[in-house]
């Protein structure tokens, strides 16, 4: 009778400890709730009907949305998870001409969400293929035949213009188009590549001559105008000694003419003192010849002194 | 006694729920949202705002301000909670990172049709203001912001002129005091050489443009560093002997401009010798000439002539001969 009691007692506590999860698990199989979670959408259908959606995350019950008939759900229904949050997508290489005929590869992301989460299930049996497809074709058609200048500069008005395009017609499948941007637009030419390559680098080469000549050209027109400042300099040292040399002799004879040829002479007898040369006198109004310099042999030409400073 | 053992075992299975995994930390590089039957806490129905995004763009990125968990700790949540937590740390990725493809530099072409590669790092972290795009909002935030980065980059990339309009050779580098602008025209930018010169800027205007991945995408960006441009071998050599040529130009002009400056300063130097033999030269002139003067002003022309005769009296020294004429008259 104990031990009855004791097992009794054991079968009731293990029964108490699955309780809550069989009665949480069997509410969730008969679908009296459900849990939505954040950027998530429920779509039930019931024979084949779509009866509602639940997009509100949280707790919800069913039976609150959709009446009684959601208490079919889990017989003779189904529930489908459809995510809404934000995603991309990057579409490579896609193929378009430009207008002078080049190829070229542009690559173009675009951001995508289920905006109808109904349309997205039914409407369309591959919402994402199609949008694909739909934004590949709105790109071949909105760059083809562009300047290729164009193209590769204007991505942001261009990609403006192909979600505008496609916009409409993903909204019908359910689907919103977010921001589109052409990602890279390259020249698929191996050879237009190399020669593009070989037109930059003799641009370059170009450039390098020009700016060797450049520095030349710099490089003589300074040395020129050196010349030209240092030549006027030493004309200019030229022309100090008979400037300055002048001026005084110009000042002496203003003062006094007289003193002047004084000053000459004073400085002309010091230097003939100096120089202990011969000197031969002779009167200046004397009526003879005399012959200078035959004794002495390559010895400095006398001077002739005016005879009144010896008389 | 049955009914008292089957509400012990509910109580024990609530205790077990509750107090197991009841309670959780956050670290310091870490914030935690808690979500609740799936629902995330709001703050309120405000939404995340920035006014650089336009109306269109609001309406396309809205999403809720979530109460946010800072770091600490321990913190309790219910068993129907959950703790989501994020790594708000600034994490480093290279610019090529794709996973959908592998590769080491990614492709961009210049506004002159240079196919060059580019590579460089990107700075993030997620945003703390705007957890729920990050959490929720977004399949991929980090993919998002790659995709979003890269297009913007490479659009800049193609539109990329030096913003200054130099040329590519600094009018500041080989002007003179006196010159007048280069000689030759060379303001047709390089792209390349643009870009390589102007890397600065182009990272501050990534950083400019991506300044709203944080509204967008839960993903800020705290700094952009294109740190390589590398444009095909050749260009790159072209680019050197354009560096090389540049500095043996400059270094040509400096020598030029140190020659002439030596020259023209040993010019001026000549004047001043020149000015100062000058001077010396004539300073005993206008001695002697004040002297004489007031000799003269003294004694009269006869003291001045009886001077020089005094002056001469030593050449008789040196006299090799003197004809003297006696004539009456004189």
């Amino acid at each position: 009778m104990f031990i009855d009691q004791g097992f009794g007692a054991a079968i009731a506590f293990f029964f108490g400890l699955a309780f809550i999860p069989l009665v949480l698990g069997l509410s969730r199989s008969l679908g009296l709730y459900a849990v939505v979670r954040e950027r998530e959408a429920q779509v039930f259908t019931l024979f084949g009907k779509v009866i509602g959606t639940l997009d509100d995350a949280g707790l919800r019950f069913p039976v609150s949305h959709f009446g009684l008939k959601a208490l079919l759900l889990p017989f003779f229904g189904k529930r489908y998870l459809v995510s809404t949050a934000l995603k991309q997508f990057y579409l490579r290489d896609q193929m378009v001409n430009s207008e002078e005929g080049t190829p070229m590869g542009v690559g173009i992301w675009y951001e995508m969400q289920v905006s109808n989460p109904v349309s997205y299930l039914f409407v369309n049996a591959n919402p994402e293929g199609s949008l694909q497809a739909n934004v590949a074709s709105s790109t071949i058609s909105t760059l083809s035949n562009l300047e290729m200048d164009k193209m590769l500069e204007d991505r942001h008005q261009l990609s403006r213009k192909v979600r505008a395009t496609v916009s409409p017609l993903s909204e019908k499948w359910g689907y919103k188009l977010g921001s589109v941007y052409i990602r890279k637009v390259a020249f698929t030419d191996r050879q237009m590549v190399d020669n593009i390559t070989e037109k930059v680098v003799k641009r370059l080469v170009q450039v390098t001559s020009a700016m060797k000549q450049d520095g030349e050209n710099r490089v003589g027109l300074i040395k020129s105008q050196t010349a030209y400042k240092v030549s006027q300099k030493m004309a200019e040292a030229a022309a100090t000694r008979p400037a300055v040399v002048g001026a005084a002799l110009n000042d002496l004879r203003q003062k006094d003419p007289e003193v002047l040829a004084a000053v000459l002479d004073v400085m002309e007898i010091d230097q003939l003192i100096a120089s202990r040369a011969e000197v031969d006198v002779l009167p200046a109004d004397a009526q003879m010849l005399v012959e200078l310099g035959s004794s002495s042999g390559g010895r400095p030409v006398p001077m002739a002194l005016d005879s009144d400073a010896f008389s | 006694m049955a009914v008292t053992a089957f509400i012990l075992g509910l109580l024990v299975y609530m205790g077990f729920r509750v107090f197991a995994g009841a309670l959780y930390t956050v670290k310091p590089n870490e914030r935690a949202v808690l979500t609740s039957f799936g629902r995330a806490q709001r703050i309120g129905d405000s939404l995340v705002t920035d006014d650089s995004l336009n109306d269109e763009e609001r309406q396309r990125y809205q999403f809720p301000v979530l109460r946010t968990i800072g770091p600490g700790g321990p913190y309790f949540k219910w068993p129907w909670q959950e703790v989501h937590k994020v790594d708000v740390a600034t994490q480093a990725l290279d610019v090529t990172w794709d996973p959908t493809k592998r590769q080491s530099t990614i492709e961009a072409v210049t506004k002159d049709n240079l196919t060059t590669g580019v590579n460089g790092q990107i700075r993030f972290r997620a945003s703390e203001n705007n957890l729920y795009a990050y959490l929720f909002g977004i399949d991929s935030p980090l993919e998002h912001v790659m995709g979003y980065f890269v297009s913007v980059l490479r659009e800049r990339i193609a539109n990329f002129v030096d913003p200054k309009g130099q040329s590519l050779v600094g009018d500041g580098e080989m002007q003179g005091e006196e010159g007048s602008g280069p000689a030759v025209d060379l303001s047709e930018g390089v792209s390349i050489n643009d870009l390589r010169k102007n890397l600065p800027l182009l990272n501050d205007y990534m950083e400019q443009q991506c300044r709203s991945t944080g509204t967008r995408y839960g993903i800020e960006l705290d700094a952009a560093l294109i740190t390589q441009i590398d444009p095909p071998t050749e260009v790159d050599r072209a680019l050197s002997a354009i560096n090389s040529t540049r500095n043996q130009v400059a270094a040509d002009i400096s020598t030029a401009r140190a020659d002439a400056e030596q020259q023209i300063t040993m010019s001026k130097r000549a004047v001043e010798i020149a000015s100062n033999n000058a001077q010396a030269e004539v300073a005993p002139l206008r001695e002697l000439g004040e002297t004489l003067i007031n000799i003269k002003s003294a004694g009269g022309p006869e003291s001045l002539r009886a001077y020089l005769r005094n002056m001469r009296i030593p050449l008789l020294k040196q006299a090799r001969r003197i004809v003297q004429v006696t004539a009456p008259n004189r």
